[in-house]
């Protein structure tokens, strides 16, 4: 695993992850306080939640996929995909410690989250509190169903492109999954064109990760059934994904 | 290795496009794509409440640029109807009085806020065509509905998207009247399901105060006498929302959250109040009105409620 040691101590050493793992643990507790709450002091325990997944999402968008297209970039460039390859590393085994190095310590980041979410903000019903401490089990599912192939794609893309276009790409897919979905939508309401409908159909519908409303409303968990079909969906494009990602990824930039 | 990486690959590429695309058939079925209109639910959360208090300077801004084209008063310092002094002559004291040397921050403050004036002050000579007026009407109705949807309890959302709906980008149509009366339903509707915030029912209040003008102005439309039981019914409902708005409040000062209000807030709130209970008091004084018009002959003579004034 001597990738994923140099990919991790690299990391390590640029200490970016440090900031948002600081911004991650102090947000959540500094920005309800900014908000009109003094008329109504409960919507500070779920807005703690909301901003430590909104938190949580900038960290993916900002520094996850960042860090992958901008290390694929660097190790493709300098030869260091092509020495271990050398070696008898395969692609799919360079793929994987890349990939473990970068989330490993995106892994501490989301159980940040996790921990502040379901835990400093826990309703007091014992039946809410039930839902709660599920609907963040299945928010970080979701999650990870839709961060971790992207993470392996500007990984891919990184040793392809520039670290730039592929981090480009990567956060343009991610924004348009999130939010672009929604504008689609409104277009397609008094639009019927075909092409318009194909592209709503075939784009990847990230925004059904989104649980924050479940959490602030207190909606209560998702239904298994609904999860279940949520999780077929986001999984089944990570693995279209990953399949592409396998295909792109390039031990030698040319 | 090549070839392994590739059918490994194909593989994952042809799995992946078979699982999204029979849960994609399941969730169009049920409609399970579409996205709901709140991402990341800032709606009506604690940050859409934040957002619709600091939106007010930004339709404050557009609404003085756009609709009554000149620079807004936060920025100008002057208030409406305020005219040039007469120029009479002075005495070199009041001269000296006026000119009050201020510290330099102050000075400097002053340079900064002059200059914002002049970037918002007017020199075209010609006021704006009436399509202008009409797009820029459009483009501040959609600014207030993003404000009044981001907390539609908070009052200054709600009667600012209110009363631009049905004086100017509908004027009095039939159109902004049902719009306006929905968007009051809509509101009252959400305030009831508040248990915690006494400043929503004031917002609900004010809602049934526009539904009623709503109903006057149908009245006096179809010249017909708005009836006994709808004044009861409108008093009635805004004492119980206000007797709400006094409740929540005590429950807020016994708990000390109202201590954590500013001054400036604990003012506002306290007139808003005021002036949503002196208007509703009116409620008694037409009933009572309508009450002796009952009882007084000429039954054939068709009347109309009168308004609020």
């Amino acid at each position: 695993m001597e990738l994923f040691r140099l990919t991790f101590a690299s990391i390590i050493t640029r200490k970016t992850f440090a900031i948002f793992a600081m911004l991650l643990l102090t947000i959540p507790f500094v920005l309800p306080y900014m908000t009109p709450w003094e008329t109504k002091p409960s919507i500070l325990e779920p807005a703690r939640a909301q901003a430590s997944w909104w938190m949580l999402w900038v960290a993916a968008a900002c520094w996850l996929l960042f860090q992958g297209a901008n290390i694929g970039d660097r190790w493709a460039s300098h030869g260091i995909l092509e020495y271990f390859k050398t070696l008898g590393k395969g692609r799919i085994n360079q793929m994987f410690q890349i990939w473990l190095a970068c989330f490993s310590i995106f892994v501490g980041m989301i159980l940040i989250t996790f921990g502040i979410s379901t835990f400093t903000a826990m309703p007091n019903d014992p039946i809410e509190a039930q839902h709660w401490l599920v609907t963040n089990f299945q928010y970080v599912l979701l999650f990870l169903l839709v961060t971790a192939p992207l993470l392996l794609l500007s990984i891919a893309m990184g040793t392809r492109f520039r670290g730039a276009v592929a981090y480009a790409v990567t956060l343009g897919l991610l924004v348009h999954g999130l939010f672009g979905i929604r504008y689609l939508e409104v277009f397609l309401a008094d639009n019927k064109s075909p092409l318009l409908n194909f592209i709503y159909v075939v784009s990847p519908h990230y925004h059904l990760s989104d649980l924050t409303s479940r959490l602030v409303f207190k909606l209560g968990a998702l239904p298994w059934n609904e999860l279940g079909n949520i999780a077929l969906y986001l999984g089944g494009l990570g693995v279209l994904t990953i399949g592409f990602s396998i295909q792109l990824f390039k031990e030698i930039k040319s | 290795m090549k070839s392994n990486h590739s059918y490994i690959a194909w593989g994952l590429i042809v799995l992946g496009f078979l699982s999204a695309f029979f849960s994609t058939t399941s969730l169009l079925d049920k409609n399970g794509l579409n996205a709901d209109n709140n991402p990341f639910a800032l709606k009506r959360s604690a940050y859409g409440r934040l957002l619709a208090r600091l939106s007010e300077t930004t339709v404050d801004r557009v609404w003085h640029l756009g609709v009554e084209e000149i620079v807004p008063h936060y920025m100008s310092g002057d208030t409406h109807g305020e005219s040039a002094p007469a120029s009479t002559p002075e005495t070199k004291d009041e001269v000296e009085k006026k000119v009050v040397r201020k510290p330099p921050i102050e000075e400097a403050k002053g340079w900064i806020q002059k200059r914002v004036i002049s970037q918002y002050t007017r020199t075209n000579p010609y006021g704006m065509s009436e399509k202008h007026r009409l797009n820029i009407n459009l483009d501040i109705a959609d600014m207030l509905k993003r404000s009044y949807d981001l907390d539609p309890t908070h009052y200054g959302a709600y009667n600012s998207y209110n009363l631009f709906i049905t004086h100017q980008t509908y004027g009095g149509s039939t159109k902004g009247r049902a719009i306006a009366r929905q968007l009051a339903e809509e509101t009252i509707e959400l305030v009831k399901e508040e248990d915690e915030d006494p400043e929503a029912y004031i917002t609900a209040a004010s809602a049934l105060m526009n539904l009623f003008i709503l109903k006057t102005e149908d009245a006096r439309n179809n010249q017909t006498a708005l009836d006994l039981s709808v004044l009861k019914e409108f008093r009635d409902e805004t004492a119980f929302l206000l007797g709400r708005f006094e409740e929540l409040q005590e429950r807020a000062e016994a708990a000390g959250n109202w201590d954590y209000l500013s001054f400036e807030r604990q003012v506002e709130i306290a007139q808003r109040h005021r002036f949503t209970k002196k208007t509703s008091s009116q409620f008694d004084a037409m009933i009572a009105r309508a009450e002796s018009r009952s009882m007084s002959p000429s039954p054939t003579e068709a009347e109309v409620a009168e308004t609020i004034d």
